[in-house]
């Protein structure tokens, strides 16, 4: 399964831990939701079913992991949090570049439950149109002592009757 | 008196038989190191609790087959994220189940005592053959990022007198990398390892990968001496691996398999992986902090 799905050499009961640099927290998933304006939003916070879901696709990144995952972030609500991010770039020494940082809204998924919506909720709960889901793993070169992170995959989904799921 | 009670102690465990050794062992396993999901633990806490008042419990297959059905329902719900050692667990638990289930008394002993040298020999060649098929291990490049940005060897590195500003300094870098609102140019960058960390984490890369090939294939010979090499090795794989990563249940997995294999013909040595549960439990003590 480490050939075949790209399991994680430390997870499936196969003594792999302490064998490689590929454990499961140096492989992430950046999650990006399209808004109704059209909006990309980068996502950093998951409800627990969807927690589960990514923890699944990142140590066993298969297309049928990335399906669930995406097919249950499309079917979520979600709700401007009140809070606003910003990216920020920086050089390979870690120094901040002079470019201005890229601000854009925070969003939380909705339960069914309304007791669990944000203490701060901006306008109505929305489902995103589409998801765009990027696989990461990090890796350490002790020759060159180079730290890098590699975008493995990247998975696309609509929802249904606006195009199909496109996996690269 | 200290003489005393140790001779007494190793007469007793020495004079009980593998099976009930193995399912004392077993439940103290569960019950500390087992799964923590509410679902898995509260129930197997509280079968340990009827098990330990009504000692006969022990003897029941259906108690063991319980522990397993609950160990095994956490590994269904998600295997991925489940540790190496909870596989292990869980099958040396349905061992128990199977030990218990048959009627004839040495072949009871037999299966227990078969199943924890098997297990052994193949946690430690597994491990052995996926080290030597990782590049990344190969290259000592694991232990460096090991030794650099995973914060339980931060103790072990100061250890060899490493400046601690080195890792901090590192781990501040990966979590700039890690963090998806900041973009890093080229998706890389330079870090500044020292003199100290290559050098030792080669010596470790090739310390663990040897030691670990030589408890297996010395367990897998099944001869007084091989037997022997096996348990030092194993004892010192337990008391140095463990203290840099302590990851306990597996360390204690260890020990009960050893327990089982030396009680019969190296008591003062099991008497020592006895004395290690005690010494891997110390381990979780933050001394990490103390001396950095």
């Amino acid at each position: 399964m480490q050939i075949t799905r790209d399991l994680s050499i430390w997870k499936g009961g196969g003594m792999g831990m302490f064998a490689g640099i590929d454990a499961p927290r140096q492989r992430v998933l950046k999650i990006y939701l399209r808004d109704p304006l059209g909006q990309n939003i980068l996502v950093n916070e998951f409800d627990s079913r969807q927690q589960r879901l990514i923890t699944a696709a990142r140590i066993e990144p298969t297309d049928a992991n990335f399906a669930a995952l995406s097919e249950n972030l499309l079917a979520s609500r979600w709700v401007l949090n009140g809070e606003i991010v910003e990216i920020i770039r920086v050089d390979q020494s870690g120094a901040r570049l002079r470019v201005p940082p890229e601000p854009f809204p925070g969003v939380s998924p909705v339960s069914d439950s309304l007791t669990t919506l944000p203490r701060t909720t901006l306008g109505n709960v929305w489902y995103p149109s589409e998801v765009r889901i990027e696989f990461w793993k990090f890796g350490y070169d002790a020759e060159s002592s180079l730290l890098t992170a590699n975008r493995i995959k990247v998975v696309e989904a609509r929802q249904r009757g606006s195009g199909d799921q496109d996996g690269r | 008196m200290v003489a005393d009670f140790y001779r007494r102690c190793r007469r007793e465990v020495c004079a009980t038989s593998p099976l009930d050794l193995a399912s004392l062992l077993t439940i103290l396993l569960v019950g500390f190191h087992g799964f923590n999901s509410w679902f898995v633990k509260l129930p197997s806490q509280g079968l340990i609790a009827v098990g330990l008042i009504f000692r006969d419990i022990l003897k029941s297959w259906i108690f063991w087959a319980l522990l397993a059905a609950l160990t095994g329902s956490r590994i269904a719900v998600q295997w991925q994220d489940v540790d190496n050692h909870k596989f292990i667990l869980f099958y040396w638990l349905l061992c128990m189940t199977l030990a218990h289930a048959v009627l004839d008394l040495e072949l009871k002993q037999n299966i227990v005592l078969f199943n924890a040298r098997f297990f052994l020999v193949f946690i430690m060649l597994a491990a052995v053959a996926q080290k030597l098929s990782s590049a990344s291990y190969m290259d000592a490049s694991f232990f460096e990022f090991e030794l650099l940005f995973d914060r339980r060897f931060r103790g072990f590195v100061a250890l060899f007198g490493i400046d601690s500003n080195i890792p901090v300094q590192a781990r501040e870098l990966l979590d700039l990398l890690k963090d998806p609102y900041i973009e890093v140019e080229g998706n890389t960058l330079q870090i500044a390892p020292g003199f100290g960390v290559p050098l030792l984490a080669k010596f470790v890369t090739w310390y663990d990968l040897a030691i670990q090939a030589v408890i297996g294939v010395a367990f897998l010979i099944r001869r007084h001496m091989s037997d022997l090499i096996g348990h030092i090795a194993l004892l010192i794989f337990i008391v140095t691996a463990y203290f840099a990563a302590p990851v306990i249940g597996f360390a204690w997995t260890l020990i009960i398999l050893g327990i089982l294999l030396a009680r019969e013909r190296f008591p003062n040595m099991t008497m020592t992986y006895i004395l290690m549960l005690v010494v891997t439990s110390l381990y979780k003590i933050p001394w990490a902090g103390w001396i950095i």
